[in-house]
């Protein structure tokens, strides 16, 4: 799979229009100077001994150069530094969700067409359907231009580093998304749950509601739950980008729309590819936590 | 359930019954659906999208609807007022115009990339699972490798290396919706292939094409439908998120997205440029999502609200 993602992003940017040598020289460069730099940075060789020499430079974790900044700025270490940026962002926004939808979920698929209910649902069919991104925009209207409580963009005070006043609005707008998506899962999870026939004989047996909700229906009811907030961190980390140019937040989102407008192959190479590994394995830790949850599923 | 067959025997008797029976479920569905609110209120929302949409240009010409990308300098960055019921941006152009007009790329790239995504998913999920075998590991590999990136990062890595068009972002978005077609489709497939009408088709000397598209693709149709208007909805989501990235359709042409981040440089000045192209993708998505739920719940009597 990983190999197949590799094929995939090599060819998919190799081939894109615009020449990177003329990228890096200027347009005013002599045809020598470009073919010298093509030389240079291997563009002439044939394609497969590209891909083969990018392969190898991947595995020995050399990323190669950006084209665009300067060569003593690795793209490893470039992207590892704007990623300790957006993982902080894609992780509180997760917790956020998570420790948030849960429980509403269990309680308004507990209390099914009350007004509760009712309202949660309507809540949540809000946060799936509005894009994080608007959902963004309206925070800083509301929070940063309105009350003026938080500020409106930006990684902290200009030339001061971080503060933790400008977090608050991006995890909430990343949150949001995810709220919606796992409550929703959550309601009907445990709706499809609680009128199984096994919960009602524990009824019939005359268990108390805490305990057939607690020790019977909630396990069984978080299995689907499980897959998606799993299947969901590969779309988080994809919506935190987006996220990101709404608060000019300076991640990994910031570092692509900026690299794909400059064709900096060996950054958006870099990103797409450690985004997509980093979805399929999360998939494939869900899958395997999927079949310890529910022994009935085995893996040949 | 199902109506005694007096007319005769034969194939065409049973033929016409089953076509009857089917009238019958079809109205039963229609009136579910209608009977659900929030179903019906998702159908009007995206009719009137739709009529305003297509009639854009023809009110434009009438006069009833300003020129979306009419620049007037006397009228930069204006409130809502009567004239301009959704303000007017840093051009001075009408934003209620823009929107009007935004509308028709959005829609025009959700239904060309979902109608796209569900011909060729649904080709290769009838193919993958009638046929088996080595068509069925081959189809479902190429899936896995979509499958293998999420979807708006597939869009946007596509958009980057094909250049930021309106053809492109339909292509890009299309191809990351073509795997949840080609699942269900396979899925159902496999259940249906060894059925007896299927069986009985094959034994009248239907060809496989045949057996796929007339026996057992109308059989399959139920779930397919809902799921288009799911990605539907998706396929809007992902067409704003790219105009926002400015990997959309290029300006001056409106759209939602781009005019989000167009607004979002004024967002201290002046709210309404954020405020109402977000509106319209919301409204948009959220009906699609309530025809989603209101087929499914119309087509599966179980999930019916009690």
């Amino acid at each position: 799979m990983v190999v197949v993602l590799s094929i995939v992003v090599f060819a998919a940017i190799r081939f894109a229009p615009g020449d990177p040598a003329v990228t890096r020289l200027g347009m005013e460069a002599t045809r020598e100077a470009l073919e010298m730099e093509r030389e240079e940075l291997g563009l002439n060789r044939p394609l497969v001994v590209q891909y083969a020499i990018w392969v190898g430079k991947m595995l020995r974790g050399d990323m190669g150069v950006s084209l665009s900044y300067s060569a003593d700025h690795p793209v490893s270490s470039l992207v590892w530094e704007k990623l300790k940026r957006t993982l902080p962002l894609a992780v509180s926004a997760l917790t956020l969700a998570v420790v948030l939808s849960l429980p509403i979920g269990i309680v308004a698929g507990l209390r099914p067409f009350t007004w509760f209910d009712n309202v949660i649902s309507a809540v949540s069919l809000f946060g799936v359907a509005a894009p994080s991104f608007w959902v963004g925009l309206m925070l800083i209207l509301l929070f940063a231009v309105q009350l003026g409580w938080l500020p409106t963009s930006g990684y902290g005070p200009i030339g001061e580093g971080f503060h933790w006043k400008y977090f608050i609005l991006p995890t909430i707008a990343l949150g949001i998304q995810y709220m919606g998506a796992l409550t929703r899962y959550m309601r009907s999870g445990m709706l499809d749950v609680m009128s199984s026939d096994y919960i009602r004989t524990a009824r019939a047996k005359g268990l108390p509601f805490k305990m057939i909700v607690g020790r019977h229906a909630l396990k069984n009811a978080m299995l689907s739950v499980v897959t998606v907030i799993a299947l969901d961190l590969g779309s988080l980390l994809a919506g935190a980008l987006v996220t990101e140019t709404v608060f000019r937040w300076p991640g990994v989102g910031l570092l692509l729309v900026d690299s794909i407008q400059g064709r900096d192959y060996a950054i958006v190479q870099m990103i797409v590819l450690i985004t997509s590994v980093f979805y399929v394995t999360v998939n494939l830790l869900a899958d395997i936590g999927y079949g310890y949850l529910d022994p009935r599923i085995r893996y040949e | 359930m199902s109506e005694p067959t007096q007319e005769g025997t034969g194939v065409l008797a049973v033929e016409e019954a089953a076509v009857r029976r089917r009238a019958g479920l079809f109205r039963v569905m229609v009136d579910s659906f209608l009977r659900n609110r929030t179903a019906l209120f998702g159908v009007l929302v995206i009719l009137a999208f739709t009529v305003a949409a297509i009639a854009a240009p023809f009110l434009t010409d009438a006069g009833w609807l300003p020129d979306p990308n009419f620049q007037d300098y006397d009228a930069l960055r204006l409130s809502p007022t009567l004239s301009y019921p959704a303000g007017t941006d840093t051009l001075g152009r009408d934003n209620f115009s823009r929107i009007v007009y935004g509308g028709r790329v959005s829609l025009q790239v959700g239904l060309l990339a979902t109608v796209g995504a569900a011909i060729i998913g649904i080709t290769m999920g009838l193919a993958a699972g009638y046929f088996g075998r080595w068509t069925d590991s081959l189809l479902m590999r190429l899936v896995d490798a979509i499958l293998a990136f999420p979807g708006l990062l597939l869009a946007i890595l596509m958009v980057a290396v094909l250049g930021p068009s309106l053809r492109n972002a339909m292509l890009a978005i299309g191809i990351g919706f073509i795997p949840s077609f080609a699942r269900i489709t396979r899925a159902n497939t496999l259940s249906l292939r060894e059925k007896e009408f299927v069986e009985s088709s094959r034994a009248l000397g239907a060809g496989p094409w045949r057996i796929m598209f007339r026996t057992i693709l109308p059989n399959t149709m139920s779930p397919i439908i809902v799921q288009a208007s799911l990605v539907m909805s998706y396929a809007i989501l992902i067409e704003a998120s790219l105009s926002f990235l400015g990997l959309g359709i290029q300006p001056p042409t409106p759209s939602w997205g781009y005019m989000l981040s167009a607004g979002r440089e004024f967002i201290t000045i002046a709210w309404w440029l954020t405020t109402f192209p977000g509106i319209a993708i919301f409204l948009i998505v959220l009906s699609w999502n309530f025809v989603g739920d209101g087929i499914r719940e119309a087509l599966d009597p179980r999930q019916q609200r009690r």
